[in-house]
């Protein structure tokens, strides 16, 4: 049975992701702060930018005394993934709902809320989409905050080891509709089999990770597309 | 070495600003169905970024 996708169902939804990105923050707050830079720019950043390997790479560079064109293209390159994930979240939104509210709601959309949202059924509209979006924003700021404030408290090597919470919930998201769809389990193979071609070939392995990330996208989405076309179109 | 805080909140910004409209632009632009296959790209795009992390 199809369940509501209410606000309430949202924040259930994204509590798993609210629990990763807290870890996430923490190592990005101690290494902003181990930087040198004043906590409620830290914050700022945390809270406007809401990505993470954009966002750390852009601190690096801020700290590092970047151009600000730099700046602008390193975000563009490795953020470009989300202007893919948000023509096809332009899809799964409600027809109805009003470009100011698609307009708000687009800020959350990271990788990981996008992939909870693509795996509910029918259109999702604007309370699911805020429900899913609140949490797992209010963790990235709080984990943000805390790892700002807790630097010093730990080591380096603890503060990564940390992120391995990341990958756990990454699993927990991904394992589960690739159990249930041969195509999806499929489609991620691919996407790893390129994904190491990239990795391991040395000319291709100089390229960056956000154009790599694309690339591998694509391939893996076409192949999928031609191997298993849909037939009939839902939401 | 002291920070330059004009520099650094102007990158800030710059820095949200690209992620913004990068996420933005195609929500509101692309209200109607697409007839296109873009949207297969979402899965295995997601799927990718677990193994480039």
């Amino acid at each position: 049975m199809q369940q509501k996708l209410t606000f309430f169902k949202g924040l259930k939804d994204g509590i798993p992701i609210c629990m990763g990105y807290l870890s996430v923050s923490f190592t990005f707050g101690m290494m902003a702060s181990k930087g040198g830079l004043p906590l409620w720019v830290i914050q700022l950043i945390s809270m406007t930018n809401l990505t993470s390997a954009g966002q750390f790479a852009g601190t690096a560079l801020v700290l590092a005394g970047g151009a600000y064109l730099e700046v602008a293209v390193t975000t563009l390159v490795i953020n470009l993934r989300y202007m893919l994930m948000s023509f096809s979240l332009s899809q799964k939104l409600d027809p109805e709902m009003p470009w100011w509210e698609r307009a708000l709601l687009a800020f959350g959309n990271t990788d990981e809320i996008f992939a909870v949202a693509m795996q509910q059924t029918g259109f999702v509209g604007g309370k699911y989409l805020l429900g899913l979006i609140t949490l797992p924003y209010i963790g990235w700021a709080t984990g943000t905050l805390l790892g700002a404030t807790a630097f010093g408290a730990l080591s380096a090597s603890a503060a990564s080891a940390l992120n391995i919470a990341i990958y756990g919930m990454f699993v927990a998201i991904i394992v589960p509709p690739m159990r249930k769809l041969r195509p999806v389990l499929f489609t991620v193979c691919v996407s790893a089999a390129i994904s190491c071609v990239f990795r391991f070939v040395p000319v291709l392995s100089k390229l960056s990770s956000g154009w790599v990330i694309i690339l591998c996208a694509t391939a893996a989405s076409a192949w999928a597309a031609i191997r298993y076309p849909v037939e009939k179109e839902d939401a | 070495m002291e920070l330059d805080m004009e520099r650094v909140l102007l990158s800030v910004a710059i820095m949200a600003g690209v992620t913004y409209l990068l996420r933005m632009l195609p929500v509101t632009v692309f209200q109607k169905k697409s007839k296109t296959g873009l949207s297969v790209l979402s899965w295995p795009m997601y799927r990718m970024r677990c193994w480039r992390r």
